[in-house]
């Protein structure tokens, strides 16, 4: 194990106490949240992990978000060596345990058998999928750890409720051009702290909070002849789908008869092949894989929007929103790809480069194959 | 377009060996040298009636009317000039209510010296010009130095609207005459108010025209509202026949504004040139353009601007621009300040009374980002400096003269940007080519218009230039009153894999790598050229064309 706050490499059992859960670092006295013989990494990852996503203390993140990024490249994929490995283990283990047991010497029959168990074991391997509990133990390590840019649940309620108990929350200045109606309070927490709704204009609001001072800001400009322009984006997955609908027959909601659904919807994702999926059940985190979305769909799991890399994240929904094409579609690719739907504009003096991240990669011509480079 | 350089004394023999000609102010006890470029425009003196002599150099809207005292002239001023005054104890500098003209000074005991250039500081009267490095990470923040303060050691620039009143032997006071924060509103229709503005950028068009004494102009046009309603109220004015029109583009293979340029030029029929640049066009003049920029600019839009003065005919003496819609009718940037603002309270620093200073660095979308880095000073000098350029900031986003946040904000892009960086990128690209360049949209009459309309009437819901559109509606073609604010954009991205590259390199690391890392952080810099990141683009031209200006003014020899 290596102690993520003084780097040093200490053993297993020299870091658990005799008869105790608790693993400490004995040089600098670091309690790790992770164990990683159960949960198969530890603090370290989840950290170095973090600190990358918060890019320097510039962007913050969701659990989720997390999660999907702790899933490291070899496990979303089989690599070759794995693969490799097993069948190695197959064929050596036929051929010991089948020549110990024959008298004869070994000969191209035994050798034969070897070989086809050993492909067999390759099968079997290339099959795999994680089982590691990525989720559980990254939400272990928010708990425990918890990060300077990392919102958590009770965080993003803490946030929002900061803003709405202001004393004066005046709606003077403030004229957005659209409201963004997104699936929890952890990810209007997102959008806020990483500026999307000033970059954009946006009104961002929680399907699941229909009171307070911006909620009736919304219902006031939606009985108006000033109405907003409403969108809705949610994760990907059975139950997420039906977030649009459910708005349609909630009459609260006042205005979104023509609310633009940005997914993550089943077609978008049938066509992409990165991303990851979340079982919130059993707390594993698998590789997206188009062929295989049916089987997701039916195990309830998640596809998190917010597992988009966080300044993607809001250029794709800007660029989604001003050409109504649905995020991770091959339109929103080619859009974000020109660097010129986001935050356009300014003072006559601007220049193209002037928001583009200029590292993303996109091909509209390739379908699924284009995407974040750095997804997940 | 003119350009000067001077000292002043209180004794004769304190002066300078300097062969400028004198200005009359020595009833006074005030001995002058200047130098004024080109001779011929030497400017008109007045004798007021309280006795102060009034000399004044550039374009004076009000020069029917001679100003009876000081305080009148004040009252009054308006256009494109710099002025001289003296009274029997001090002499005065006024800057024009907008700043169209940029006026720098030095002190030095006895001795003021005043200057439209700061090269001509060390040309024409020896002074040794330093630069101040730290002075750099405002320009990293802003792309700009905004205030007093410049990047030469001991040189400042005087603000728009105000007034330098010097004693001699370091009794010096700047004063603002104008005095924008203190105008009640006037509530008024908006069909009146509408039309009130289209009556002032028509006069201001006719003040151009009779103070250059130019029968003819060029308008740049952009395919943007404010260079259209510059094109109307120009071709009103002069008359169609003696309107010419250009624009540039960077190839047909890059997004350009052509479409809406076409349908202006369709609907007023004038005569319009397309200018096509390109990095082949514009490298090689690099090096003379920045010679004329005094302090660092780092806008892209220098260059077209220069390209084009460069391009028109030399006959062709005035040119119209629509400088000033931005900071005068509201911005697309106003947006992200207001969002923040309604949002404070969800952000850490929401509360400190840096927050709006810093949203306001973040809306500039420069290299605020990577200023730590990119900068070769690390804390507490950095942190210094950024506290420093925040209070300076917060001066005026947190005026309470002003009741409406947003008045405080059009009136801290007027002071800050539209003094230290839109006008002086029209007047340093026009003046090599001895031209006149205004704007019908930003003159007193208008900022004080715009001082007193209410927040509803001429910005209300954050509509953009709301009131110009009102104002130059039928006047105009309706699609480019309903299209989205788009700007000038320089395609530096899509350069960034040919010349320009090169170009950087060469500037930064090859030619002048001790220069710059005076003010940079080198193995940065080496990385910003070599590795993609937002906006790596601008950020490469910033500090390229801060090291080109830097050399010019401190290493000419080099």
């Amino acid at each position: 194990m290596i102690c993520p706050a003084c780097s040093k490499v200490i053993k297993h059992k020299v870091a658990s106490t005799w008869g105790s859960e608790t693993l400490k670092c004995i040089y600098c006295g670091y309690v790790f949240a992770i164990d990683p013989k159960t949960m198969g990494f530890g603090d370290r990852r989840v950290l170095k992990v973090a600190d990358k996503l918060s890019k320097g203390g510039q962007r913050y993140f969701t659990e989720q978000q997390l999660a999907c990024a702790c899933l490291l490249k070899k496990e979303r994929s089989p690599q070759f060596m794995s693969i490799f490995i097993w069948f190695v283990a197959g064929f050596v283990a036929t051929f010991v345990i089948v020549a110990g047991a024959m008298e004869a010497p070994p000969g191209l029959g035994l050798f034969i058998v070897a070989l086809i168990m050993g492909l067999f074991c390759a099968l079997v391997g290339f099959s795999q999928k994680p089982t590691n509990k990525i989720w559980s133990g990254v939400q272990r390590y928010c708990q425990k750890k918890g990060h300077p840019f990392l919102i958590t649940p009770t965080g993003a309620k803490a946030i929002i409720d900061r803003l709405l108990k202001k004393d004066k929350l005046s709606f003077d200045d403030f004229h957005p051009e659209k409201a963004l109606i997104v699936d929890d309070v952890e990810f209007v927490a997102l959008l806020l702290l990483n500026n999307f709704h000033r970059d954009s204009n946006c009104l961002v609001l929680d399907v699941n909070n229909v009171s307070g001072p911006f909620y009736d800001y919304f219902v006031k400009r939606q009985t108006s002849d000033e109405k907003l322009d409403v969108f809705a984006v949610h994760d990907g997955g059975k139950t997420e789908e039906v977030m649009v609908a459910q708005i349609k027959n909630n009459s609260k909601w006042i205005g979104c008869e023509e609310i633009t659904d940005l997914g993550l919807t089943r077609e978008a994702l049938s066509n992409y092949k990165r991303g990851t999926w979340i079982n919130e059940l059993t707390g594993t985190i698998t590789n997206h894989n188009p062929k295989k979305i049916d089987e997701k769909y039916i195990s309830n799991s998640v596809y998190p929007i917010d597992c988009i890399p966080p300044d993607k994240l809001n250029m794709s929904l800007h660029a989604c929103m001003a050409s109504g094409c649905v995020m991770l579609s091959p339109e929103m690719f080619a859009a974000i790809g020109t660097g010129s739907s986001h935050n356009s504009g300014g003072d006559g003096n601007n220049s193209y480069d002037s928001s583009s991240s200029g590292n993303s990669s996109y091909d509209s011509g390739t379908g699924g194959g284009a995407g974040f480079d750095d997804f997940g | 377009m003119f350009g000067f350089v001077g000292v002043v004394s209180r004794t004769e023999q304190d002066l300078p060996a300097f062969s400028g000609s004198s200005i009359q102010f020595e009833k006074f006890e005030f001995h002058s040298k200047f130098k004024i470029f080109p001779e011929k425009e030497d400017g008109q003196t007045f004798s007021c009636s309280d006795g102060a002599i009034v000399k004044i150099l550039g374009l004076f809207f009000a020069a029917s009317k001679t100003p009876k005292s000081l305080s009148n002239f004040e009252e009054i001023a308006d256009g494109a000039f710099t002025a001289f005054a003296a009274t029997p104890n001090e002499f005065r500098i006024y800057a024009d209510p907008c700043g169209w003209r940029s006026i720098y000074f030095r002190e030095e005991g006895n001795l003021l010296y005043i200057t439209s250039n700061i090269r001509y500081l060390r040309e024409y009267l020896g002074l040794q010009l330093e630069p101040v490095p730290e002075r750099s990470i405002d320009f990293l923040c802003t792309s700009f130095i905004p205030g007093l303060e410049t990047l030469t050691k001991d040189v400042f620039e005087l603000p728009m609207g105000n007034v330098l009143e010097w004693k001699g032997q370091n009794n010096l006071v700047i004063r603002d005459y104008c005095r924008y924060d203190t105008f009640p509103k006037v509530e008024k229709s908006l069909p009146e108010t509408a039309s009130e503005l289209h009556a002032i950028c028509l006069k201001n068009t006719e003040n151009i025209m009779q103070t250059s004494g130019k029968k003819e102009c060029t308008v740049f046009l952009s395919g943007g509202l404010d260079s259209t309603c510059a094109l109307s109220s120009a071709i009103d004015i002069f008359g169609l026949k003696n309107v010419k029109t250009i624009s540039v583009h960077f190839g047909s293979d890059l997004p350009n504004e052509n479409i809406y340029i076409d349908e202006a030029v369709k609907y007023f029929g004038c005569h319009h040139r397309y200018l096509e640049i390109s990095p082949n066009s514009f490298l090689s003049e690099m090096d003379n353009l920045y010679k004329w920029i005094d302090d660092p600019i780092g806008d892209p839009v220098v260059m077209p601007n220069y390209m084009m003065n460069q391009a028109i005919d030399p006959k062709e003496q005035l040119v119209i621009t629509g400088e000033g819609g931005d900071p005068c009718f509201g911005g697309p940037k106003n947006v992200f300040m207001t969002n923040s603002l309604q949002y404070s309270d969800i952000y850490c620093n929401g509360s400190n009374d840096d927050f709006l200073a810093t949203c306001y660095l973040e809306s500039f979308k420069r290299a605020y980002d990577d200023a730590a880095q990119l900068s070769q000073f690390s804390e507490p000098t950095f942190g210094g400096r950024l506290d420093k350029l925040h209070a300076n900031l917060n001066t005026h986003l947190t005026n309470l003269r002003w009741e409406s946040f947003l008045d405080r904000l059009l009136f801290a892009n007027k002071y800050l940007k539209s003094n230290s960086l839109i006008l002086p990128k029209v007047q340093k690209t026009t003046q090599p080519f001895f031209r006149y360049s205004l704007s019908p949209l930003f003159s007193r009459a208008v900022i004080e218009f715009c001082a007193r309309t209410p927040i509803q009437i001429k910005y209300p819901s954050l509509k953009e230039k709301f009131i110009l559109k009102k104002a130059f509606l039928g006047k105009i073609p309706q699609s480019i009153i309903d299209r989205e604010k788009s700007g000038m954009r320089v395609p530096l991205r899509f350069w960034q894999g040919n010349k320009i590259k090169a170009f950087n390199k060469e500037v930064l690391l090859r030619k002048n790598k001790a220069l710059t890392s005076k003010f940079f952080n080198i193995k940065e810099i080496k990385a910003l050229l070599k590795h993609p990141r937002p906006r790596q683009g601008l950020k490469s031209w910033m500090l390229s064309t801060f090291i080109l200006t830097a050399k010019n003014l401190y290493e000419p020899k080099s």
